[in-house]
């Protein structure tokens, strides 16, 4: 932490990369402060780890890669199993996406957990896109979110048009019944 | 809609963040008057009896018992003034045990110059704000669970669908505007719709709810 404000004050004339910093830092703070799972949860499960863990690490890497912020709400939690490592890694490229095409300093993450499956808003107030026109290089959103959705039974909506940001809708059907209360 | 500005009594236990807040207010709008600050629960006490503001954004953090302190012992002289929580904290106890004790609604402390100008006007026409974390903590202390404690009261312990559906769209980061036309609603219906869960928030004894405001030691 010492060391991030040293780096703070060298690079006061870049503040991008000053905001970069500090929220990294505000991130590790506060996971020290309020515990692994956000907000004081006393369930420790020892394996596989939760899924509001692995999408508040997702969202981090990105802010972090990228230098923008990441705002995540989770509602609920599950134990992660394979469709919802997949479900975390998709909104992850959602996220990515959104940082690099929208041209916007934050993106919104919204994820809630129901007996029957997960969903996951990805949702920027950017440029949007028209999706009847997607440019070449936008495979991501085919190969890594879509591919990955479906490979697992989940389903993408996007929504968005030129000017009016995107909002990448991802839904995972919970199978299997939690085994551990 | 008023021509008089909303006045506001600011109230954080760091002087560097009032005066950066006050500046900010003063200098972006016409439209919210800084009548006072204060720096810790007694100061903001005496002050706002003195000054009588419409609007008081409080911390939640402050030694001496915090916003809460501060909101208990106001609140029966003058409930008319309206308290607006404003917090780096993210912690649902902190957040719900502030909302519970009588704040009008929690915004976090990044929020943009203009965002708080919107959301100090809002609260002071008698509207609530919820930011997208408060949104998700209600929404969680609200969710059915296997296993949670009977429901004694469903007019105050559970919400409808569609303060749900507002709820969602709030946690997804949309501003009331934007609700509305996505659940083809007035605005006004939204506000009316956010205050209720507002409502049911402060007066539920729904077990997380109480739980969260018991752990701060307010109920």
């Amino acid at each position: 932490m010492l060391q991030t404000l040293a780096l703070i004050q060298k690079q006061a004339e870049t503040p991008k990369e000053v905001a970069r910093l500090a929220r990294g830092q505000e991130r590790e703070l506060r996971g020290w402060l309020y515990g692994p799972s956000g907000y004081g949860e006393q369930d420790e499960t020892a394996g596989g780890g939760q899924f509001s863990a692995a999408l508040a690490a997702a969202c981090g890497e990105v802010e972090d890669a990228f230098a923008i912020s990441v705002s995540q709400v989770v509602v609920g939690d599950a134990e992660l199993d394979e469709p919802l490592i997949a479900l975390v890694q998709a909104a992850r490229e959602a996220i990515v996406n959104a940082a690099k095409h929208a041209g916007v300093e934050e993106v919104s993450v919204y994820a809630e957990v129901e007996p029957t499956g997960v969903t996951v808003f990805v949702r920027d107030r950017g440029k949007g896109f028209d999706p009847d026109e997607v440019p070449g290089d936008r495979h991501g959103l085919a190969d890594s979110i879509r591919g990955r959705m479906e490979r697992n039974g989940g389903t993408v909506r996007v929504r968005t048009g030129l000017g009016e940001g995107t909002e990448v809708q991802l839904e995972m059907p919970l199978t299997t019944q939690k085994g551990s209360s | 809609m008023s021509e008089t500005p909303v006045t506001v009594f600011l109230v954080d236990d760091h002087a560097l963040f009032r005066a950066g807040v006050r500046t900010e207010l003063d200098s972006i709008t016409d439209e919210v008057r800084v009548v006072g600050e204060a720096g810790s629960v007694g100061e903001a006490v005496a002050g706002i009896v003195r000054t009588k503001p419409q609007v008081v954004l409080l911390d939640v953090h402050m030694p001496d018992g915090g916003g809460a302190e501060v909101l208990r012992r106001v609140r029966p002289e003058l409930p008319d003034v309206v308290f607006l929580a404003l917090s780096v904290s993210d912690a649902a106890e902190d957040v719900i045990a502030v909302i519970r004790a009588g704040a009008r609604g929690y915004v976090t402390k990044t929020i943009s110059s203009a965002e708080l100008v919107a959301a100090v006007v809002r609260v002071a026409d008698g509207d609530a704000v919820f930011s997208p974390r408060l949104a998700g903590f209600v929404l969680d202390a609200f969710a059915d669970r296997p296993g949670s404690a009977p429901i004694s009261d469903p007019e105050l312990d559970l919400l409808t669908p569609r303060e749900r559906d507002v709820l969602r769209l709030l946690a997804r980061g949309y501003a009331y505007k934007e609700i509305a036309s996505e659940l083809f609603i007035s605005v006004k219906t939204v506000e009316t719709h956010v205050s209720s869960v507002l409502r049911k928030t402060q007066l539920s004894n729904r077990y997380e709810l109480s739980r969260w405001a018991s752990d701060r030691r307010l109920v």
